[in-house]
């Protein structure tokens, strides 16, 4: 039992330390690396979304790009046509993408996996036909420029055009996301998740509505990643219809996968790989393609459980051969 | 009133031609996931593939007919090393295989583009012939191609069920254990149906060459209708994935006399949702 809690705490000061150099890199660095880490930030918030409904609440969708797109526009549309402001906007495509995963989630939620994977990568893929296709509304393929008025955080006056106030806004989401994540899938909600995950007929016979449980994981992770859209889009000033890109439904997907399903701590670890080898790659050839699926394949064969797995096992491995006093 | 009547009629022709051969399409998915659990997103490239070797082909040899067989035995069995080393350890789970798939159809889609180009090609029908149907003069290839499509299919369903090879794989749809048990080598069986998949798909291609745009992205519109046709009809349901084809291809058709392309895609994915809201095992699960 010592050993786990001194795991515990361990990883906590590891957080802390990673937050308060991160809270330093804001502070020194006024270069072209605050942007990146804004996209990683931003990433993350997308691939912790991901990470409660696949990894917790065992729900495979292939057509998260539509809440990512819903939250892009949810935010630049009311900007855009009736100059709200910057929570106002938020507030909608928070709002937009809950009711986009309520719409979806109904008919996707009851549905077996592969049923599931389909239904939700065929939805994205007909609403990025119609983005593109409502050019006059979404600006498609070659998208919408707009202006973000400063705006009040508390008592702070705030504008996305400084690059240090757009990566501590976008670092703020970030760490609150975490922290409500880490919160809500230890809470009793979260244990229901993961038992459905482990074992859905024993949850029904136990007498939950899966349904329900299934459905509140669903619209949660929708309202997340649609935050993602919102904070992605928001960062860049721009954007497109591109935004519901298949491309978007795969990435989360491949970031849980590189950093283990089923942990808070992998997708991070996921995003950051990813990103990074996306950033220089893609810089590199301009068939990056290639190389991200020959990279699908060699994870999904050599590294089924993401690095987070890795670690496990070898901790579990640790502590067995420490002795059995750990057993429980 | 009258006139447009004739057009419905027309569209409606129209789009029974096409989703015979997007039948042969979604039947090579359909049949690949009922046999070894693999949502085969790649299965459109397969179809651009069969596409982009017909333009390349009839460029050396200049008559189409040939193509038809040798495309998709050259697609059959370039697919079977890709069943059997990459594939097949993540048969079974849906959302592994559709990733992996994704992967390749990522890797297929890029070196098309560097060995292809990215400009659409158009392949030139091989019969000149038109036939005056309901007052408007019909492309005789489009006839011809669904002709071919429908004996293909025929022989699809002879296969399965005169032959011993065809009893052997329903079998293993219905019962893969028990198919296992009995000794049939399923492992056989699995290669076997990706690589008739693929060529079915491969076939697609090359019939459709003539009729459709050729470029390395031309496998996403189809898929996109071929996994509304497979959700539809049911998942390894064949009889079902026929119906689903030719009926929502038809309806598509029908509706773009009202509605834009991309407006009567929107109905399908409606009536898809509803379909799978009152029977989420598709239209014909019993």
């Amino acid at each position: 039992m010592n050993k786990i809690m001194y795991f515990l705490r361990m990883r906590s000061v590891v957080l802390i330390i990673v937050l308060l150099a991160l809270i330093a890199v804001g502070l020194c660095v006024k270069s072209s690396f605050l942007s990146i880490l804004i996209t990683m930030i931003t990433y993350c918030i997308y691939a912790l979304a991901y990470d409660l409904l696949l990894g917790y609440a065992n729900q495979p969708s292939l057509g998260q790009s539509l809440f990512f797109g819903l939250g892009a526009y949810g935010m630049v549309l009311p900007i855009i046509y009736w100059h709200f402001g910057f929570w106002g906007s938020l507030g909608v495509a928070l709002v937009v993408g809950a009711a986009g995963g309520l719409l979806v989630g109904f008919v996707a939620v009851r549905l077996t996996e592969a049923y599931h994977v389909i239904f939700t990568a065929v939805i994205a893929s007909v609403m990025l036909l119609l983005a593109n296709n409502y050019t006059p509304i979404t600006g498609g393929s070659g998208g919408l420029s707009f202006q973000v008025a400063p705006f009040f955080s508390g008592w702070i006056k705030l504008t996305v055009y400084s690059i240090a106030a757009n990566y501590f806004l976008v670092l703020a989401f970030g760490v609150a996301v975490f922290l409500l994540l880490t919160r809500l899938v230890s809470s009793p909600l979260g244990k229901v998740w993961v038992a459905i995950r482990e074992n859905e007929q024993r949850v029904v016979s136990l007498g939950y509505n899966v349904y329900w449980y299934k459905l509140a994981a669903f619209v949660a992770a929708s309202m997340l990643t649609a935050l993602a859209g919102a904070l992605y889009v928001i960062s860049l000033r721009y954007v497109s219809a591109d935004c519901f890109d298949f491309q978007w439904s795969v990435l989360p997907f491949v970031w849980v996968l590189i950093g283990g399903i089923g942990t808070l701590i992998g997708p991070i670890i996921g995003v950051v790989l990813f990103t990074l080898f996306q950033f220089y790659v893609s810089d590199w050839w301009s068939h990056y393609l290639i190389l991200f699926g020959v990279l699908i394949l060699v994870i999904l064969r050599w590294a089924p459980q993401g690095i987070m797995g890795y670690y496990e096992n070898i901790r579990t491995n640790k502590i067995l051969k420490g002795g059995g006093e750990h057993a429980s | 009133m009258h006139g447009s009547l004739e057009t419905l009629y027309f569209l409606l022709f129209d789009g029974f031609i096409w989703g015979l051969i997007i039948a042969l399409i979604a039947l090579g998915l359909s049949l690949i996931f009922g046999i070894m659990g693999i949502i085969n997103m790649a299965h459109g490239d397969i179809f651009m593939i069969g596409g982009v070797l017909t333009v390349v082909l009839v460029a050396r040899i200049g008559n189409l007919w040939p193509l038809l067989i040798i495309i998709p035995l050259i697609v059959g069995i370039s697919a079977l090393p890709v069943e059997r080393w990459i594939l097949r350890p993540y048969e079974g789970k849906p959302l592994t295989t559709m990733i992996a798939t994704i992967g390749i159809s990522f890797i297929i889609e890029e070196i098309t583009l560097i060995f292809f180009g990215g400009a659409a090609h158009m392949v030139h029908e091989p019969t000149t012939f038109t036939v005056h149907l309901l007052g408007i003069n019909y492309p005789g290839y489009n006839i011809i191609a669904g002709l071919v499509s429908m004996i293909c299919i025929l022989l699809l369903w002879s296969g399965l069920r005169l032959t011993k090879i065809g009893v052997y794989i329903r079998a293993t749809i219905e019962e893969p254990e028990m198919a296992d048990a009995i000794g049939i080598n399923t492992g056989q069986i699995r290669s076997l149906t990706f690589a008739a998949g693929a060529s079915l798909a491969a076939f697609g291609g090359v019939l459709a060459a003539p009729i459709h745009q050729v470029s390395y992205l031309m496998g996403q519109d189809v898929i996109l209708f071929c996994f509304i046709v497979v959700i539809v009809g049911g998942l390894g349901n064949l009889m079902g994935t026929l119906v689903a084809a030719v009926f929502l291809s038809a309806v598509q058709e029908g509706l773009s006399l009202v509605f834009t392309p991309v407006n009567s895609n929107v109905i399908i994915l409606l009536l898809m949702a509803l379909i799978l809201v009152i029977k989420p095992k598709g239209m014909f699960s019993s």
